[in-house]
């Protein structure tokens, strides 16, 4: 695993090992969740982190990753989190940047999963044009 | 031609739909990933319907390259823009609908789009587009919660 590989943060994550989570941070690091127009700085990250995990979406440990590439200082991770009850599956893709050997910014896209008949009727669609 | 060139001139004629040139620029086995569409998209006539289908919706008129990280292999944009649906006007989540408040005539979206080259030719592209929610939507599914 390289050093700017981010598999052990989510193992971190899983764990709920936050201060292990809190060393790979720098300090003036930036947590942007695109979905809610709103970004962390590191504390409020180890806040948002610990009280979800731990509280409000214990099921928000339960993920699966399923892609990671890495270029320069950058880090890309593409991951799939199982929702609660019947709700769909969500994918996630999270750039990071890093500085030296810690991640200085993570921005975070996110959408859910679309029920497969859809997607393969419009898939289907350009086959049939 | 780096990553970060052919990825800006591969941007460009796709918003600019100049698709003969934009075609030279693609793998045969081309793959087009969007998550939360399964399966995946392959092969080069596939993708290019694909993205033809959709130039004028994925790229409004106010579409923002926010950030563009390369290097030999790797390019990840990052847009902001302004539209009525996703990007690529693929299928959206059931309760995005008018009634439900989600989706409304125009939208803040916020997209990735990782590409994949070697060789000069664009092996895979993966694209995720988020909504961006109004604050009022904010407060009443997330920050409420804590």
């Amino acid at each position: 695993m390289s050093d700017r590989s981010l598999l052990t943060f989510f193992d971190h994550f899983k764990n709920l090992e936050w201060q292990m989570i809190d060393d790979m941070l720098e300090e003036n690091f930036k947590y942007e969740l695109h979905w809610s127009g709103m970004t962390f700085d590191k504390n409020d990250f180890l806040t948002l982190v610990k009280v979800t995990a731990e509280e409000v979406q214990p099921w928000s440990t339960n993920f699966e990753i399923l892609n990671e590439v890495q270029f320069g200082n950058v880090t890309v991770i593409q991951l799939v989190k199982q929702g609660p009850d019947k709700e769909p599956p969500t994918f996630e893709l999270m750039i990071s940047e890093w500085v030296g050997s810690k991640v200085k910014r993570m921005s975070v896209y996110h959408c859910q999963k679309i029920d497969t008949e859809v997607s393969n009727e419009w898939i289907e669609s350009f086959r049939k044009d | 031609m780096t990553a970060t060139e052919l990825s800006k001139k591969l941007m460009q004629l796709w918003q600019m739909a100049e698709w003969d040139s934009l075609e030279e620029f693609l793998s045969e086995d081309i793959e087009l990933i969007i998550l939360g569409i399964d399966p995946c998209i392959t092969g080069k006539n596939n993708v290019l319907k694909v993205l033809k289908s959709a130039a004028k919706t994925s790229f409004s008129y106010d579409t923002k390259i926010n950030k563009l990280l390369a290097d030999e292999n790797y390019a990840v944009f990052q847009l902001d823009s302004n539209r009525p649906t996703s990007f690529l006007k693929s299928p959206i989540p059931k309760n995005w609908s008018k009634e439900d408040g989600i989706l409304r005539e125009i939208n803040f979206f916020k997209t990735a789009i990782l590409l994949e080259w070697n060789s000069k030719k664009l092996l895979k592209i993966t694209t995720i587009d988020t909504i961006v929610h109004p604050p009022e939507h904010v407060t009443e599914n997330f920050i409420s919660q804590y």
